[in-house]
């Protein structure tokens, strides 16, 4: 053995005591073995090991959720890892501790740097190496990972994991096809399997899906075969799509198209089934059709109408396909079958043909006849039987959605909810009917009636839950947080506020809505707290993967494993997070636009009540304090309080732009498609007055849209920006010659704007735009901008309500005076009647005071 | 008989209407002479739903479009006592509530002069799905419950907030029920015929019924033994 550095010796009875401190703390026997690092201690106070030990000791010790008397043992515990490291800097295990804590704090750089330290001291420690692989893995350093596997192969050749996991690291590594090499030779080696029955048919299954990776569809096929002849995966489910793609990818069309026939017995309602099954016969469905292969897929889709005559999946695939006739023919039985059914969700089903818009007008046009024709006989069919009631209730019900989608060319909100009226009438105790109402109501800017309509919904089913939150959800919308709190309440944990408990459900929505919410009544402290919850909860799903990297390797479920890597990979191009991101940068733009929004802005009113609210929290403590105390009740000891209740911390940050970066950072590279993406990630960089980085957004935004109403504003922005500044030769040269291609130097701006208007002057999102633009060139022409926003409100173009409450915004802010702006709010409420939320302050009191004396009528009938 | 088990919060299995469309088809003909009555294609899924505190909102939105009257909130927390729960129902047609039953037991104690009785007070089907059968599979229901109260009663939960197993009491098992009365308004004929195709017989009047619709008096329908009208053998009235 090696001679240990003299610092590091230890007598003999002090080293059976280190040994004695490394069985306690396995054992978890952790006072005793603080006790015993203390012993050590006092004679030797620079033992680097023994303080690593005694810090790791004391911080397994602590409770999970943390206390508050916990906070400072847990910063004792940080600080003596680091002075252990101090003391002892070539001791793998002062590092490795190191590494356990900062893992346990999840911060996984720090955490891999102090695994590489320590692997460096002690290259073949397993555990070391075991743990330090999870966080290469982890922290996506798949070479390094790969390496790490190898290594422990070496160490470890014996063992069947060793092997299977140095196959998963080449694959994660981008190399399928040497991942196969590590599965065949270990294969070439083995004797005999000593794997159980689930874990071979896993790995056998992966080991398919390799192949088909790397190209080797052949070959996967092989093993397939063999693996079922062997009984090893049963040929159903999972193994028979496996067999199907390969046998398409080869192009044996015969057996391919038998096997998808296989996997439609086994279940006839799965569309993908029916997707495969044509494309094995020689179709591509992403190519339009001419009307040879159009025939020849409706025949088939037909076919399998009759043969799975209780599964509605080719029937709706058919309306994907269809045109014309046939697609009017197809689409009346459809929808007729879903009506006679009652099936809710029928809207729903169809809508997606709607992008075709001859197909939204023909489905309007029958559902309009349907309509008639039951209001008439109340018979559909032909013969001497009538229908039931509840068609013509959901023919209404269908009616309305229809009419007021926003696809539809011509919404008319005013006739859907004359139908749902006449639909209420029939059958008043349908929710449907009532949260239709209300999303109509919402669609046409009426967000407080739209609450009250899906208040009556939820009024009929109290034990609805779903009920229970879209009615928490209106009721944000329409501003009132403390309400829909109030029905939250209903359903969430008794012991934790309604808040609280929806954060660690991880509850998206809510988090979204009642950010929105508080950010509408102006409380941008709470708006950007919950916004920023939304932001830390997919930090938690990415951190709770770490565990199956060892996990996975262990109970060798491969596939899974994989698939999970691949959705980590890409998990904050989720639209929760795209659209939480976005709202939170847009706080921080505007708090780094206008410091003074972080100062709270209180009347001496308002800061009474405040102090007297303060106090009267603190007595409650003290005396919750002296009654537990009394009472010797020890057991709950208080968590860790949080440090912001308001959101104000985070408001006042120093930084706001780099706070917007950070949240931007994982949006550039995972949701680079979304040109909203590059819009914001503009607004950062100019406020930072990084040119370049923001002619680079403009640029990318270009590339993916380059008429988008958004980009076209910011292009005259930047025109404006950079020329009225002096900039760095360094930078002009670089945006010279790029610049004209978004904004052609042949044409002055404000030719640009009119012709950008000119080129689709019915859009409400560029008639929007060219007014805001306007406003960039020369901020002083508001009249000028109110004569573009004024278009919002003409015949022909379709009404956004979203838009004008925005126009209004922008002119009031750019100090447009009072007269201007009511001039222009009362052409937008002539045109559309229904929008309460462009009326002005006092109509809309006076209309919530209206309604809520209506629901406190019905609640008393 | 087979034992058969509370029903609290629970959804009935499907009815069958086929069999009531002979009484029915008369209905149908006496109120509406012009048209025949015509077959229902396809066929619906017809299921009866116990009240709770819950769905008391659908109730009272079914009761406040069907009947004219406006009751309380003490009438609507009274139909929810678990005694009646195998009486009171509503009924869903094709997964849609629109029709409710509401009833109450009177005579139930030793000494009453009348033998026990369910009184009917109110009766509720949704206009569209009137002629459908509804309301009488409804009330069949609910005649054919309190001839065969259901073994073990529903336990009562306790008045305080919350309610563990303990506190649950169970309810005392009732008697056989055979006696049913409804309270008709005079002048309403459909409804009056309603009952009488059932097998109801008028009794008389009660004076000033209604307090807050006129004309105020209705007329007493009663049904002596609820056992011979469902067709079953006929046993001593009161016995458990």
């Amino acid at each position: 053995m090696a001679q240990l550095p003299k610092h590091r010796q230890l007598p003999d009875k002090e080293n059976k005591l280190f040994r004695e401190l490394l069985t306690q703390y396995e054992l978890k026997q952790y006072k005793k073995g603080i006790k015993a690092a203390d012993t050590i201690l006092k004679k030797f106070p620079n033992h680097g090991e023994t303080l690593a030990l005694k810090a790791l000791t004391l911080h397994s010790s602590l409770p999970e959720p943390l206390t508050l008397s916990a906070v400072p043992k847990k910063e004792e515990a940080e600080s003596m890892a680091r002075l252990a490291i101090k003391k002892d800097i070539t001791s793998h295990i002062t590092w490795h501790v190191l590494g356990i804590l900062a893992k346990a704090r999840k911060d996984w750089d720090e955490a891999s740097r102090a695994f590489a330290m320590a692997r460096k001291q002690d290259p073949d420690n397993i555990p070391l190496i075991r743990d330090s692989i999870a966080l290469l893995t982890h922290t996506r350093q798949y070479g390094a990972a790969l390496a790490a596997r190898h290594h422990y192969l070496l160490l470890r050749p014996q063992i069947r994991s060793s092997w299977l996991a140095l196959m998963i690291a080449h694959q994660l590594n981008g190399d399928p096809e040497e991942a196969l090499e590590v599965y065949n030779g270990y294969r070439g080696i083995l004797q005999t399997d000593g794997a159980t029955a689930p874990e071979k048919s896993q790995v056998l299954l992966h080991v398919i899906k390799l192949c088909i990776e790397a190209g080797h569809e052949q070959e996967g096929l092989d093993k397939l075969r063999q693996g079922v002849r062997d009984g090893i995966i049963s040929p159903r489910g999972e193994v028979t799509q496996l067999k199907a793609r390969i046998l398409t990818s080869l192009g044996r069309q015969s057996e391919a198209l038998e096997t998808y026939r296989e996997l439609l017995d086994q279940n006839a309602d799965n569309l993908e089934y029916y997707r495969g099954y044509l494309r094995a016969d020689g179709i591509d469905l992403a190519a339009p059709f001419d009307d040879d292969t159009r025939a020849k897929v409706l025949v088939t889709l037909f076919n399998f109408s009759e043969t799975f005559p209780r599964s509605a999946a080719p029937r709706r695939l058919a309306l994907d396909f269809a045109q014309g006739d046939k697609f009017r023919e197809l689409a009346r039985a459809y929808i007729v079958r879903g009506l006679e059914r009652g099936v809710p969700s029928l809207f729903v089903d169809v809508k997606s043909v709607y992008s075709d818009a001859s197909k939204m007008t023909a489905v309007g046009e029958i559902v309009e006849e349907i309509v008639s024709k039951l209001e008439k006989d109340a018979s559909l069919g032909g013969d001497d039987s009538i229908s039931p009631p509840t068609v013509l209730l959901w023919a209404y019900y269908y009616l309305a959605l229809h009419l007021s989608h926003p696809l539809h060319p011509n919404p008319s909100h005013a006739r859907a909810l004359q139908l749902l009226d006449l639909a209420l009438d029939h059958t008043p105790t349908l929710p449907e009917l009532y949260m239709a109402k209300a999303m109509v109501l919402k669609r046409a800017g009426d967000p407080l009636g739209a609450a009250h309509e899906m208040e009556k919904a939820r009024l009929l089913d109290g034990q609805d839950r779903f009920l229970n939150g879209k009615a928490a959800k209106y009721w944000l919308r329409a501003g009132d947080i403390k309400k829909a709190e109030d029905l939250v309440a209903m359903f969430t944990k008794k012991d934790l506020s309604p808040v609280q408990d929806l954060t660690d459900l991880q509850s998206l929505w809510f988090l979204q809505k009642e950010g929105d919410a508080y950010r509408r009544n102006d409380n941008l402290a709470m708006a950007l707290k919950r916004y920023q919850s939304l932001v830390k909860v997919f930090q938690e799903y990415e951190d709770d993967q770490y565990d199956f990297h060892t996990y996975c390797m262990r109970r060798m479920t491969f596939s899974s494993y994989i698939s999970l890597m691949r959705y980590e990979d890409q998990l904050r191009s989720h639209p929760a997070y795209f659209k939480g991101a976005l709202a939170a940068i847009e706080i921080y733009l505007k708090v780094h636009d206008d410091p003074s929004l972080t100062e709270e802005k209180l009347s001496p009113e308002e800061e009474a009540e405040r102090k007297k609210a303060a106090k009267k929290a603190q007595k409650a403590e003290q005396k919750a304090k002296k009654a537990a105390a009394a009472s010797g009740d020890k057991k709950e000891e208080p968590l860790v309080p949080d440090e912001d209740p308001d959101g104000l911390l985070l408001l006042k940050s120093e930084t706001p732009l780099d706070d917007a970066l950070k949240i931007w950072k994982p949006l550039e590279k995972l949701a680079s498609s979304r040109v909203e993406v590059w819009t914001i990630g503009y607004e950062i960089y100019m406020r930072k007055k990084l040119y370049l980085a923001a002619l680079r957004c403009l640029n990318e935004a270009a590339a993916l849209s380059p008429s988008d109403p958004e980009l076209h504003r910011q292009i005259l922005n930047f025109h404006v920006q950079t020329s009225s500044t002096t900039l760095p030769e360094n930078i002009t040269t670089v945006i010279s010659p790029v610049f004209p291609h978004l904004l052609p130097s042949s044409t002055t701006p404000a030719e640009f704007n009119d012709r950008f208007l000119a080129s689709r002057p019915t859009c409400p999102s560029y008639i929007f735009s060219a007014g805001t633009s306007l406003l960039e060139l020369d901020p002083k022409d508001l009249t000028g901008a109110v004569d573009i926003f004024v278009k919002l409100a003409e015949d022909g173009v379709t009404p956004d309500v979203g838009l004008m409450q925005r126009a209004l915004e922008v002119v009031t802010s750019k100090g447009g005076d009072e007269e201007l702006v009511s001039s222009l709010r009362e052409k937008f409420v002539k045109r559309v009647e229904l929008a309460w939320v462009l009326k002005d302050r006092a109509e809309q009191e006076k209309r919530k005071v209206d309604l809520e004396k209506e629901a406190g009528v019905n609640v008393e009938a | 008989m087979t034992v058969t088990y509370s029903t609290t919060g629970t959804v009935s299995s499907p009815l069958d209407l086929s069999q009531l469309r002979g009484e029915h088809t008369s209905i149908n003909l006496a109120g509406d002479g012009t048209k025949g009555k015509k077959e229902v294609k396809p066929n619906v899924k017809v299921t009866l739903t116990s009240l709770t505190v819950h769905n008391s909102g659908t109730l009272r939105k079914l009761n406040s479009v069907v009947i004219p009257i406006v009751y309380s909130d003490k009438f609507y927390k009274d139909v929810l006592d678990p005694t009646l729960d195998d009486v009171n129902k509503l009924i869903y047609y094709a997964d849609i509530p629109v029709g409710a039953i509401c009833c109450r037991f009177e005579n139930l104690s030793k000494g009453a002069k009348d033998p026990p009785t369910l009184v009917i007070l109110t009766l509720a089907i949704l206009a569209p799905y009137r002629s459908l059968s509804l309301g009488s599979s409804l009330l069949l229901a609910s005649l054919r419950a309190a001839l065969h109260p259901t073994t073990p009663p529903p336990p009562i939960p306790s008045d305080g907030k919350i309610n563990t197993r303990a506190s649950l009491t169970v309810a005392p098992p009732r008697v056989k029920v055979n006696r049913a009365l409804a309270h008709v308004q005079v002048g309403n004929e459909e409804a009056k015929r309603f009952y009488e195709k059932l097998g109801f017989k008028e009794s008389g009047i009660a004076k000033d019924y209604y307090s807050k619709i006129e004309p105020r008096d209705a007329i007493l329908m009663v049904c002596e033994d609820i056992a011979s009208l469902l067709g079953e053998k006929t046993e001593p009235n009161g016995s458990s």
